[in-house]
């Protein structure tokens, strides 16, 4: 929930980028509760329209395929995507095979390399301890 | 951008959250593209209903008071009200005297030690920089944009 460059992107871009999320949901066929709540956050840090979350959400029931979906975006929308489709793919605590071959296409569309996945994967993590540190904060600051 | 309990939380809870918040957007009396977006991000965690969002959104020109939100609340979701609280204040880069005064309102009625609002926005601080390796490594210029 941390303020992020998503809002300042061209509305269409925007979109394009939810779109990718929306095709993320179902690689592996299953939506858990915590993507799904990630793939919100996201479209509302995005500050899409109502009627862009609505066509967003329809996309969940049928997905568009990755091509349709990265013909919207720029370079750094793509990139967003990226990083964020990698956000939700680990929202349950895993990323399973299939999540990560589309992990991997999305990486090659946006011309960045494999090993930005991994590298991603890294940064996931470190962002679970930075959440944590601000539970234990609070939890340490109880009077 | 982490899995977050607001999920588990239920519509009235998400809805005393996200009035907390937009408190604190309200409070320098200008609201930012960058407070709404943390605003609508925490609503989406919490998978609020759209109706309730729309509630929310409409706060945002007449906002609650706070007495109205936390006396509804228990310390422990003014606790947790108070961390997204604290990202908001400071999600435009400066977290001005008037929010500081309520955030440290609403960390006194959470039960928490006087003062230690700071460690928190300390805290943000940490979030930021690691949201700055997050756009090194797919190598997005946030400055670009």
């Amino acid at each position: 929930m941390l303020p992020d460059t998503l809002h300042k992107l061209p509305q269409s871009e925007r979109f394009a980028y939810a779109k990718v999320l929306a095709y993320m949901t179902r690689v592996d066929n299953e939506l858990a509760v915590e993507e799904m709540a990630m793939f919100e956050q996201r479209l509302g840090t995005a500050l899409l329209s109502p009627k862009q979350r609505e066509r967003i959400r329809d996309y969940l029931k049928n997905p568009p395929s990755l091509e349709e979906c990265l013909e919207g975006l720029g370079p750094e929308s793509g990139r967003l995507a990226l990083r964020d489709a990698l956000l939700m793919a680990a929202a349950d605590g895993t990323v399973d095979e299939d999540e990560r071959e589309a992990l991997d296409d999305i990486a090659e569309a946006v011309g960045l390399l494999p090993e930005a996945v991994d590298r991603l994967l890294e940064w996931v993590v470190n962002g679970y301890r930075w959440m944590q540190d601000g539970y234990d904060l609070l939890n340490q600051l109880t009077k | 951008m982490i899995p977050d309990p607001l999920q588990d939380m239920s519509s009235e809870q998400a809805m005393r959250h996200a009035s907390l918040l937009v408190l604190v957007a309200a409070a320098d009396g200008e609201l930012v593209r960058e407070e709404i977006s943390v605003i609508e991000a925490v609503m989406g965690s919490s998978m609020l209903h759209p109706d309730f969002r729309n509630e929310v959104r409409r706060m945002l020109t007449h906002p609650p008071s706070l007495k109205s939100v936390v006396t509804k609340m228990s310390e422990a979701e003014m606790r947790f009200a108070l961390r997204d609280a604290v990202l908001v204040a400071a999600s435009d880069g400066q977290c001005d005297v008037t929010e500081l005064v309520i955030l440290n309102k609403i960390s006194q009625e959470a039960g928490l030690e006087e003062g230690r609002v700071e460690k928190l926005l300390a805290w943000v601080e940490k979030g930021w920089n690691w949201m700055d390796e997050g756009l090194d490594i797919i190598q997005v210029d946030q400055n670009a944009l």
